[in-house]
């Protein structure tokens, strides 16, 4: 066919209809806004989540390179180093040496003592801000946290004296004294405060690491990599190639990549819910823009047969339709961009602030909102998208306009109906037939107002799930918990509860009571009885357990003594373990002649008991001491205040503090609780910052206060997501059934008039109008309660409810109460446009055509 | 030269006892410049014969020849373009496209083409019908007769091979009625046009060349075979 230039007329007629729909283009602009808008804001809030966990993530973990090795032996270093030096994916690499973990009594955090080149202590951002990286033997550079631990000034030329352990199973230390080179302001947040030794220094005291200690657990002396690849691209295959190609073949050896940049990750982003979302904008979007071209092509399809008639071609016509659309978009899409990125701008702190609850004052959490080019041109395309699916039926219909229909039209004939005989002649069943008549607008406008009923009753629903009780009381057994530990074993004090902090804090005007744990590793020779109990116990495990604790277990049976978490408490705490069988009383078990001993498989259906009540429990204190307890009963240590590190093979043994006191001589405890009186949790507070913390400002308090702020922030994200997509939802819903109404109504313009002719009174067609418009609510209705019942559970559940706090309760209670919401809007639009059309006369209407 | 040729054409519709012979085995030819009427009563027929004739419509069998070119060998899209080339359109409703002015309206056809507009020609044609003072306005604000007028004017602009009228003069006064009749006849004569009007106005009829009668989808009678 001979391509003809014709865009010139094209774009006039365009013009011209867009001219003939200012209503419509106003409500397409918003509409299309709208759908931008929900791609940015969803865009910028999702890119703006990844990248602010990547942020925090990088800053927590002390990593910033994009893969990592860790602990390699030395051939296996070599090996590594030399594909990744081959690689032309990789920019640069940065190398270092594990030495071990840095001990002093003064360090209430862990120190590590490594040598890091250049790159690699960039990568643990912890480049010296003052200085140098060690380049001479005796040269250390320090985070100023060390140094402040220690008492030494931070200052170039300035000695320190550091003991670090070299290997911890043959408990082997050193201690050398380094000259400051350099150094950092360090960050309490981060997992571990570096000192950097030099190369010389590293390579002569390294422990000589094997494959066999590795696989152990035992570092020291490990080599490690940092990576950085030209781009992001795949990082995971890229990764996983230097891997394979430098022979480690087995998962979780050799190179891999930092998961700050795995996105793939299981819980750091969900692909499968943001698919759903795009999903959701596309057909919320659709829903819409459909209705909108949809009519608006209907009321001038016969512009468009006429067009037709005299030579205008199908595709042609289509090409006007499409042309108008991405003439509204042209608007729409880019006040969309702007608003969804202000939006996400907005919500993008709450969105990331609290991706955990934290019981504690303390935050690490970045916020990076992102402004990538991509997320625009991603959420343009996506809205061009759905504009172009919405409009496809509209254009199909111009494109088979018949133009001999144009000109019966034209004329003034109405369509054909087929009637029925047993046509009503009531005003409900007119509205009966009103809305069956166009079922399948009907449908649309009913859906589209049952989604955002789905969506509101489901944040509800979302926000009802996360439960407080449940959460707090995994995290927190009391309203104020205290203890100087660290993520981490090593450098953990279990006694940061010194006698004097004690006393601050059993002097607290405000508290109502105030308990402690105490904690002490004993071992224990184990009766016949208990021996088979672990060896039932460790059949049963022993797939899940490393070499280590195979190791620890294959000792525990040689020497016949098993590892005891010995733990004293005091009243406060006894009230709150978790009893299995019978509880007895404080005051018998006060004597101090009984323990109070855990079980096994605590958190499963059938927990498997070490000792019976009633039996003797005979213990052998490692300062030499003995006594015989009689076992008053078994209880589980609430889990926020049980020792908080991994064990494998160990019993729990509780004794009440006194004795505790009395056998091991120590009053320091591993935590203190405190439970506020009433409504005076904040002056609890005030008097822990005030005085305890100006005592020792290592020591962690955890707060019911910090937590329930955290958790609030953490549920308002969902409350925040939440409304800003139901005010949307909304405005589309009760925009199409304005539109849908409007039309009906606008298009029924004569029939209604001939009604009125023929006797039907002004308040029954009104009558009519409102009963139709209720029917559709009540359809709305109808579907958003299937919906509900059949599939917001699962959704839920699968994708936003993940958390070990998430209860759902299935419930229709919010779709309930926007029923007179529902009814209102029901009731005044079919009667406004009703109205709006009455101010013609009778006759002008029947005339008009 | 025969421009238009009609052979054995069938429009039925429906199927059995309520079966409808719109067109019962119509035989035309009509030649180049010649004005025809065909006359009928209302059902007769002779809208949809001119349905046919103008490629908005398809028979259901038979077969017609415009200007050498058999319609019924066409797609839907290649009937479109045939149409916009090579048939000029006057209704009796006048079907302006609503939102273009008179100027617009004219070159319309033309321009889809994307054809050059001869200015010259329009021109002429736009002096003849008398609406040169009109070109600014929208169909809306124009009078029955001079909206025609803008119709037959679009009609002429693509040098169609033939006009068809479709009760031309059905919506107008006696006065304008006979105006626009003068118009067609000038046209006619003027610019060497084949034209082709449905009426059921007798008086009308006997403006033009020849008169063919359609009864019941039957020609009854053509006075050019006289």
């Amino acid at each position: 066919m001979v391509k003809v230039e014709n865009k010139e007329t094209l774009r006039l007629l365009t013009k011209r209809f867009m001219k003939m729909n200012r209503a419509r283009n106003i409500i397409a602009v918003i509409a299309i806004m709208l759908t931008s808008l929900l791609f940015t804001s969803l865009f910028v809030g999702s890119v703006s989540m990844i990248l602010s966990k990547r942020a925090t993530e990088i800053k927590q973990f002390m990593d910033s390179s994009h893969a990592i090795a860790q602990n390699l032996s030395e051939e296996d270093a070599v090996r590594l180093q030399k594909t990744i030096e081959q690689s032309d994916e990789v920019e640069r690499y940065g190398t270092g040496i594990f030495l071990g973990a840095g001990r002093d009594k003064h360090f209430g955090f862990s120190v590590e003592v490594r040598y890091a080149d250049k790159n690699m202590a960039e990568s643990f951002n912890c480049l010296p801000t003052t200085g140098r990286l060690p380049e001479k033997e005796n040269e250390v550079a320090v985070s100023s946290l060390v140094l402040e631990a220690l008492g030494v000034t931070p200052k170039i030329g300035e000695e320190v004296t550091l003991t670090w352990e070299v290997n911890p199973m043959l408990k082997q230390y050193k201690t050398d004294t380094f000259q400051i080179c350099g150094f950092w302001q360090g960050d309490k947040a981060v997992l571990g405060q570096m000192v950097w030794v030099s190369e010389a220094y590293a390579k002569e005291n390294c422990y000589p690491v094997t494959q066999k200690e590795l696989k152990n657990g035992i570092y020291n002396g490990g080599k490690e990599y940092s990576v950085w690849y030209k781009n992001l691209w795949n990082l995971e295959k890229k990764t996983e190639n230097i891997s394979k190609t430098a022979g480690f073949t087995k998962a979780r050896t050799g190179l891999e990549i930092n998961p700050a940049y795995n996105l793939f990750e299981e819980d750091s982003f969900s692909f499968t819910s943001l698919i759903v979302m795009v999903l959701f904008v596309i057909l919320a979007g659709y829903l819409i823009i459909y209705n909108i071209f949809n009519i608006s092509v209907k009321t001038d399809i016969r512009a468009y047969g006429l067009l037709k008639n005299v030579g205008t071609t199908g595709k042609q016509l289509k090409k006007i339709v499409r042309m108008q659309a991405w003439k509204l978009s042209e608007v729409g899409i880019p006040i969309g961009l702007i608003f969804g990125y202000l939006a996400g701008f907005c919500m993008s702190p709450s969105l990331t602030a609290d991706a955990q609850i934290s019981a504690q004052a303390g935050q690490t959490t970045q916020t990076v909102v992102s402004a990538n080019p991509l997320i625009f041109f991603a959420a343009a395309l996506l809205t061009l998208l759905t504009v172009y699916l919405s409009c496809l039926r509209a254009c199909k219909m111009v494109e088979r306009v018949s133009p001999v229909e144009a000109l019966h039209l034209a004329e003034g004939e109405q369509s054909q109906k087929k009637i029925k005989k047993n046509t009503s002649v009531t005003w409900w069943g007119m509205a009966v037939q009103n809305v069956f008549r166009n079922w399948k607008k009907g449908l649309i406008v009913m859906l589209s107002i049952a989604l955002s009923m789905v969506v509101v009753n489901c944040i509800v629903m979302l926000v009802q799930g996360y439960d407080f009780e449940s959460y707090q009381n995994i995290v927190l057994a009391s309203d104020f918990q205290l203890d100087q530990m660290t993520d981490t074993l090593s450098n953990t004090n279990f006694n940061g509860i010194t006698p004097e902090i004690k006393e601050i804090l059993n002097k607290c005007p405000e508290s109502e009571k105030t308990g402690y744990v105490y904690y002490s590793e004993e071992r224990h020779k184990m009766e016949p009885a208990l021996l088979k109990t672990w060896e039932t116990l460790a059949e049963k495990n022993k797939e899940n357990w490393t070499d280590y604790e195979k190791q620890i277990w294959e000792e525990t049976k040689a020497d016949n003594t098993v590892k005891v978490h010995f733990l004293g408490i005091s009243e406060a705490v006894f009230d709150m373990l978790e009893w299995k069988g019978e509880k007895c009383s404080w005051d018998t078990f006060k004597s101090g002649d009984y323990v109070i001993v855990d079980y096994s498989d605590k958190y499963t259906e059938q927990p498997v008991s070490y000792y019976q009540s009633g039996e003797t429990f005979k213990m052998e204190y490692g300062n030499g001491k003995q006594k015989d307890y009689g076992v008053i009963g078994e209880a589980m240590m609430p889990y926020s205040l049980d020792y908080p590190y991994a064990d494998s093979v160990y019993i729990t043994v509780m004794v009440p503090e006194e004795e505790y006191f009395t056998q091991t001589e120590n009053q320091s405890a591993m935590y203190a609780t405190i439970d506020a009186k009433k409504g005076e949790d904040k002056q609890v507070k005030e008097y822990i910052d005030k005085n305890v913390l100006k005592e020792n400002d290592m020591i962690n308090v955890s707060s019911v206060l910090d937590m329930k702020a955290s958790f609030r922030r953490f549920v308002s994200k969902y409350y925040m997501i939440g409304s800003f997509l139901v005010i949307i939802l909304a405005f589309i819903g009760i925009m199409n059934f304005f539109n849908t109404t409007a039309t009906s109504v606008i298009s029924r313009k004569k029939e209604l008039a001939l009604l009125e002719v023929v006797g039907m009174t002004k308040k029954q067609i009104s009558k009519m109008l409102v009963a139709e418009g209720f029917l559709y609510l009540g359809g709305a209705f109808v579907i958003a309660v299937l919906l509900i019942m059949f599939g917001a559970k699962q959704i839920l559940v699968n994708t936003l409810g993940t958390a070990f706090f998430f209860r759902l309760h299935l419930t229709i209670v919010p779709c309930v109460l926007m029923i007179p919401i529902l009814v209102g809007i029901a009731y005044v639009i079919p009667k406004y446009q009703f109205e709006k059309m009455s101010r013609e006369s009778i006759v002008e209407r029947i005339r008009k055509e | 030269m025969n421009i238009l040729k009609a052979v054995n054409l069938r429009k039925i519709y429906g199927q059995g006892e309520t079966e409808v012979r719109a067109l019962d085995g119509i035989n035309l030819e009509v030649e180049k410049g010649e004005f025809v009427a065909i006359v009928g009563t209302s059902g007769s027929g002779k809208s949809t014969l001119l349905h046919i004739i103008g490629g908005l419509d398809n028979p259901t069998s038979g077969q017609v020849i415009v200007d050498g070119q058999n319609l019924s060998h066409m797609t839907d899209e290649e009937l479109t373009i045939f149409r916009r080339r090579n048939i000029g359109f006057v209704f009796q409703q006048y079907n302006l496209v609503p939102m273009l002015n008179v100027w617009e309206n004219i070159v319309l056809p033309v321009k889809l083409d994307g054809k050059k507009i001869e200015k010259g020609y329009v021109n002429e044609i736009i002096d003849t019908l008398g609406i040169r003072t009109k070109l600014e306005n929208l169909p809306s604000a124009l009078s029955g007769g001079q909206q025609q007028r803008v119709a037959i004017a679009r009609a002429l602009a693509a040098k169609p091979a033939i006009l068809l009228a479709d009760e031309p003069t059905g919506n107008l006064d006696s006065k304008t009625s006979q105006d626009v009749l003068g118009l067609l006849k000038v046209t006619s004569k003027r610019f060497h046009q084949t034209i082709v009007m449905i009426t059921h106005n007798e008086e009308i009829a006997q403006m033009t060349d020849r008169i063919l009668q359609i009864e019941d989808g039957k020609i009854v009678s053509d006075s050019g075979l006289v």
